[in-house]
């Protein structure tokens, strides 16, 4: 009964910890052009990782660091505690307010009860949040894999009452959630229901269970969230050159290298995006290039100066690479089978299947959704990039993609999630 | 009450797709599971007691024989992920005095001297459990 308690008080500090400092109340006349309070969540989260990926590098203790955050959000919370209370008995998206936490109480419960953690979470992650539950810090590690998810994952484990391993494991599960109820915000002119019935659509195809203790996950989310900012000038034309629009994407994107390997190309993706995106004026453009290209060089310096070691798993072969690409019958057998894998990923994961359809229709109607051609850029590198990664393997190519595309392919089947909701928003998918 | 009753297409299939969840979930079955068996009790259900990982045998050594220093070197000879990442306080002992040894059979003999330079013949069997063994040096 104890832990049937602490799971509902695990997800009342995740709901506390993420709704302050940034919200309507806190910052009204910055925020007011986000209508849904998923936003706050996913932009305070973003601020509370940053916080935490900060912290990361230095030995700091975890009570203190969470007694701290907690004392000054408490404050906030006494402060604005008359207009909070008004918020949460108001019946404005009551059902929305319910389905979140009654999503996350199931997911939760279904984590709890089904304790099994992957072979890379077991041999990987797990040993990082050991590392961090046990006080040292990022430097302690002498790792390539980056760190940020584990170290939030013993952050939240430590400062739980029981301290069992998967309650600092939630926090992934609450922040992918808000991630998928953020997509809702985005459908316009529907009732409650239909927009209840996309989310538990995206959840039943979305939510993996045997991906428990990975970061394939947290990445959907970032992703996920991240291809929700880029659209957000197109559907408010209050956030063109907004600098607080680009202080929240600034802040995602400094978090991404630092979750996966993979997501350093990610970052150069999204950063090349955001260099041809017109809402951005120049100096955006020009921070945003040098923050990103300091965060990966700050990566590799420590990984390969620091550490001595391999940035990433396989290193790049050379001569491999040309042996690959020059041998005809390599490189038609090697493409052939990623294609195989691909589709057979669809069947694995259906969101990515749901991700690429969505990515397919907008395609037809492209003439119709006035957008830059940000998704079009993105699937055309990312499929480049995972075309390039099997043919350039040293590992047996068949055992590399059994074991990994399909989980590269979920990572970013989020990404054009978003088209969904357009093509919904334009009743060329119909709901109700 | 008419009104009560009346739903229309759309409505039901909001609460069907709910049931749907709740079902996907096993919420019911979940909490059941929590609220009868410990933490404990799950992993061992999850990570077996005496196969694969073998989660139950190192907990029951931690436990009862290594309580104060969880300082231990174990060898599993299935292929399966390490399990000591799952005892946060878990330490390896590079002397090997504490050996506990996961799905070993008498074939594996050879490896164990072979690969990892161990002989049994040092070492004073403590605890046993189908396959499963704990010996100290």
């Amino acid at each position: 009964m104890i832990e049937i308690l602490q799971i509902f008080v695990q997800l009342l500090i995740f709901i506390f910890i993420t709704y302050f400092p940034f919200n309507s109340l806190t910052f009204p006349k910055i925020l007011i052009h986000y209508k849904s309070d998923f936003f706050y969540f996913f932009f305070n989260i973003i601020f509370l990782s940053n916080i935490l990926l900060f912290t990361s590098f230095f030995s700091i203790n975890f009570y203190y660091l969470f007694g701290f955050i907690v004392f000054l959000y408490f404050l906030i919370f006494i402060f604005y505690f008359k207009e909070i209370f008004h918020k949460i008995c108001e019946r404005n998206n009551l059902l929305i307010k319910l389905a979140f936490i009654f999503s996350n109480l199931f997911l939760f419960f279904e984590i709890a009860s089904n304790l099994t953690i992957g072979w890379d979470g077991l041999s990987i992650w797990l040993n990082k949040a050991n590392n961090f539950y046990n006080g040292n810090n990022y430097f302690d590690l002498n790792s390539s894999y980056p760190h940020l998810g584990s170290y939030m994952w013993a952050f939240f484990w430590k400062n739980s009452f029981l301290q069992l391993e998967y309650l600092g494991r939630l926090f992934i599960v609450y922040v992918y959630l808000v991630t998928i109820f953020l997509f809702s915000s985005l459908l316009t002119g529907h009732k409650n229901f239909a927009k209840l019935l996309v989310i538990f659509f995206l959840i039943f195809f979305s939510y993996v269970k045997d991906l428990h203790g990975y970061q394939d996950i947290l990445i959907f989310s970032i992703l996920s969230a991240l291809s929700i900012l880029f659209i957000l000038p197109y559907l408010n034309k209050k956030l063109k050159k907004n600098y607080n629009y680009f202080f929240f994407l600034i802040l995602s994107i400094n978090l991404l290298p630092w979750i996966k390997n993979e997501c350093v190309f990610y970052t150069i993706f999204i950063i090349l995006l955001l260099l041809i995106d017109n809402n951005l004026s120049n100096l955006q453009k020009f921070l945003l290039l040098i923050v990103g290209l300091l965060n990966i060089s700050f990566q590799i310096f420590i990984v390969k100066i620091y550490f001595q070691i391999q940035l990433f798993q396989t290193p790049l072969n050379i001569e491999v690479l040309f042996a690959n690409f020059l041998n005809l019958k390599e490189l038609i057998y090697r493409i052939f089978y990623i294609t195989i894998y691909i589709f057979h990923s669809f069947f694995k994961y259906p969101i990515v299947l749901i991700g690429f359809s969505s990515f397919l229709i907008y395609l037809i109607y492209k003439q119709k959704i006035k957008l830059q051609n940000f998704y079009i850029i993105f699937f055309l590198l990312n499929m480049s990039f995972i075309y390039f990664t099997y043919i350039t393997t040293v590992s047996p190519i068949i055992w590399h993609l059994q074991t990994s595309i399909k989980r590269l392919m979920f990572q970013t089947s989020g990404f054009y999630l978003v088209l969904l909701m357009l093509l919904i928003n334009k009743k060329k998918i119909k709901i109700s | 009450m008419k009104k009560f009753f009346f739903f229309n297409k759309f409505k039901y299939i909001f609460f069907i797709t709910f049931f749907f969840l709740l079902s996907f979930t096993n919420f019911f079955s979940n909490i059941y599971n929590i609220y009868s068996r410990t933490y404990v009790e799950r992993m061992i259900n999850q990570h077996g007691f005496c196969n694969g990982i073998s989660y139950g045998y190192v907990n029951f050594i931690l436990t009862n024989f290594l309580a104060n220093n969880k300082k231990a070197y174990v060898i599993n000879f299935e292929i399966v992920a390490d399990s000591t990442s799952l005892f946060s306080d878990f330490q390896v002992d590079k002397t090997k005095k504490n050996l506990i040894l996961l799905n070993f059979y008498d074939e594996n003999l050879f490896i164990l001297k072979k690969n990892y330079n161990i002989d049994l013949n040092e070492y004073k069997l403590m605890n046993k459990n189908k396959s499963c063994f704990f010996y100290k040096k």
